[in-house]
């Protein structure tokens, strides 16, 4: 891979600075122990970067074949849109899992898993500075009112509740969020830019193979401690038991379905060009490389109980365990880790608000499903905004008082206030007639209490 | 040589952390050591580096080889740019079909892409296995000798 390097004008690049000052303040002890944590490597660059190999030729789509477009006003207006908006929310979506990590990278037991979080998060800073060059070094005008200039500053104004993505919005509790978030949510990231490896627009496709790369050092951030945790509490040597692990799986893999887009979407995006999959596909090939992981975890907590297990044998042992759902060699089967079903907790898509257990049993009483959401669920969670809206609309749907669409509206949306003191920002809103879910609002869209009045750029 | 594995499904790329299980085994069959521990810290130090430098063979969508190297701008007094082979393996029942030779030429590929211009390794003199491997990829033993002692 050829690798061209450039920086964003001064006033987009100062902006980016700020942000990092005020939402990753541990980035500058991840510059000032670089050296220690990655000896002899390149040192971080906050800097776009863009692979020289990108093919020229479209790959996919009505115009494949065709050559590849540089310049947003090439696209057709419905193309140029389209891409506009899976460029913000992919740059939403990385200054969001920095939000989402500070909140608990202290807490972690070991400082070496709390310097690889901070690479990630350094890394999805590049990744949102990344998106942003592909915002300010275009003219978009044609398909947005907004300038470049407030495209930025609209998506450096979002904060943890006010982001494109569900999975963005939702607080990290412990480290364990940290880990699992990166071991499943990141990886929803590696197949959204596989996929985007063909975009039609070529500063697209281009940005995708450096951000690939270090998306994938984010994968192993999160499965090498998983790995050592599962192996820690087979031996007894308990940081994180299974059963905890098991529901922070219950917790992101529904969000990582979900961020595929609904279940019989994506083929426009593949007749435009940008990417190579439908969202079912993509899902589908996910799911399969989620329950490679959770497999594999399984095998590691099982070897370590039973040391005179080869590899094969733990495999054949954990298969059995799970077919047959009963105890074999001292081991229960509820110690072992699955992935919950497709139905499970699921707010967008083909299953969205249904009532489904972990196991894709289906419940008939709310107040039963709120019990099993209670008992699957890591409990601090359970106390959180997010978890709450998600059950206000629920108890709604069910009692007949919402519709879906009404129900699938209520979580906090971004929406550009005229009229708070800092006019210029963009607020996490419940709109009347969108507050199903929540206490109702009041005399139309109203602030947030606990969001900012401070725009970063 | 075996039937060669060239051309009947094998695909080389870049290691990713799902590997890692993989590589263990290969890694148990060959030194007859469960190593979990050193395996994840491997593979996540390749990834944090260059993955284009290490890379596993995946043959019918089984990874039965991996090679890791590193290219490294300075060591022992060496101001050209390096590729040093660290680490090779290929699984007891795939051996001699050509994999360690594909996954070889495309890490070779890779360096001169970067304007690397020499290749080092070191092997244990009496692993004629590798030495013999080293060889046939063209690498010459050099006039340098490992220096060791035990602490």
């Amino acid at each position: 891979m050829q690798i061209a390097q450039d920086r964003l004008d001064k006033k987009y690049h100062d902006a980016v600075e700020r942000w990092q000052q005020r939402y990753f303040p541990d980035y500058p002890l991840l510059l000032h122990y670089w050296e220690k944590y990655f000896p002899r490597q390149q040192p971080f660059c906050l800097c776009s970067k863009l692979d020289l190999s990108t093919p020229e030729e479209i790959q996919v789509g009505r115009r494949a074949g065709e050559k590849k477009f540089t310049r947003a006003e090439q696209m057709e207006p419905e193309q140029a849109h389209r891409l506009l908006q899976i460029i913000k929310a992919q740059a939403s979506t990385e200054f969001g899992s920095i939000q989402q990590h500070q909140g608990s990278l202290d807490k972690a037991q070991d400082d070496e898993e709390k310097f690889f979080v901070l690479r990630v998060m350094a890394e999805e800073l590049r990744h949102g500075y990344q998106m942003f060059h592909l915002l300010t070094r275009d003219d978009w005008s044609q398909v947005s009112e907004q300038k470049g200039e407030e495209i930025v500053e609209e998506v450096l104004s979002m904060k943890t509740g006010s982001h494109v993505l569900g999975a963005f919005n939702i607080e990290y509790d412990s480290f364990v969020d940290n880990i699992v978030f990166a071991a499943v949510i990141d990886r929803v990231g590696k197949y959204q830019l596989t996929m985007q490896k063909v975009c039609a627009y070529k500063p697209m496709a281009a940005s995708m193979p450096p951000m690939l790369q270090e998306e994938a050092f984010h994968l192993a951030a999160g499965v090498v401690p998983l790995r050592r945790w599962v192996r820690k509490a087979a031996t007894g040597e308990i940081t994180v038991p299974m059963a905890v692990i098991q529901r922070y799986l219950n917790k992101w893999v529904p969000r990582g379905y979900e961020m595929f887009g609904h279940e019989k979407g994506g083929q426009t995006n593949i007749e435009l060009g940008f990417k190579d999959m439908t969202n079912l596909q993509a899902l589908r090939a996910y799911q399969a490389e989620l329950g490679r992981m959770v497999e594999d975890l399984n095998r590691n907590y099982v070897r370590a109980r039973l040391p005179e297990l080869g590899p094969e044998e733990a495999r054949a042992l954990v298969a059995s365990i799970q077919q047959h759902r009963e105890r074999q060699r001292g081991i229960e089967p509820e110690e072992l880790l699955r992935l919950p079903d497709e139905r499970f907790f699921r707010r967008r898509g083909l299953w969205s608000h249904q009532m489904w257990s972990v196991d894709g049993e289906p419940f008939r009483d709310f107040e039963d499903y709120r019990r099993h959401l209670a008992a699957v669920l890591p409990e601090p969670y359970l106390a959180h905004r997010d978890f709450g809206e998600y059950l206000g609309a629920m108890r709604r749907l069910q009692a007949g008082e919402i519709d879906l669409k009404t129900a699938e509206a209520s979580a906090p949306r971004l929406v550009r206030t005229s009229y708070c003191p800092c006019s210029k920002s963009v607020r996490w809103i419940v709109e009347e007639g969108q507050a199903a879910a929540g206490e109702p609002t009041a005399g139309g869209a109203r602030c947030e209490p606990r969001a900012s009045c401070h725009g970063a750029a | 040589m075996d039937a060669p594995a060239t051309g009947t499904g094998l695909i080389v790329r870049p290691v990713c952390e799902m590997d890692t299980a993989a590589i263990e085994a290969i890694d148990e069959r060959l030194l007859g050591r469960y190593r979990p521990h050193h395996w994840e810290t491997r593979v996540r130090y390749y990834l944090s580096r260059d993955p284009e430098a290490a890379l596993v063979a995946e043959l019918d969508g089984e990874v039965v080889g991996f090679l890791f190297a590193d290219i490294r701008g300075w060591e022992f007094g060496l101001d050209e740019p390096t590729a040093w082979i660290e680490v090779v393996g290929v699984h007891p029942d795939q051996q001699h079909r050509g994999i360690g030779r594909r996954l070889a030429e495309q890490l070779l590929e890779h360096c001169r892409a970067q304007g690397v211009r020499y290749v080092r390794t070191m092997v244990h003199q009496d692993d004629h296995a590798i030495a013999g491997f080293m060889r046939s990829l063209g690498l010459e033993p050099a006039p340098w000798t490992a220096y060791a002692r035990e602490l």
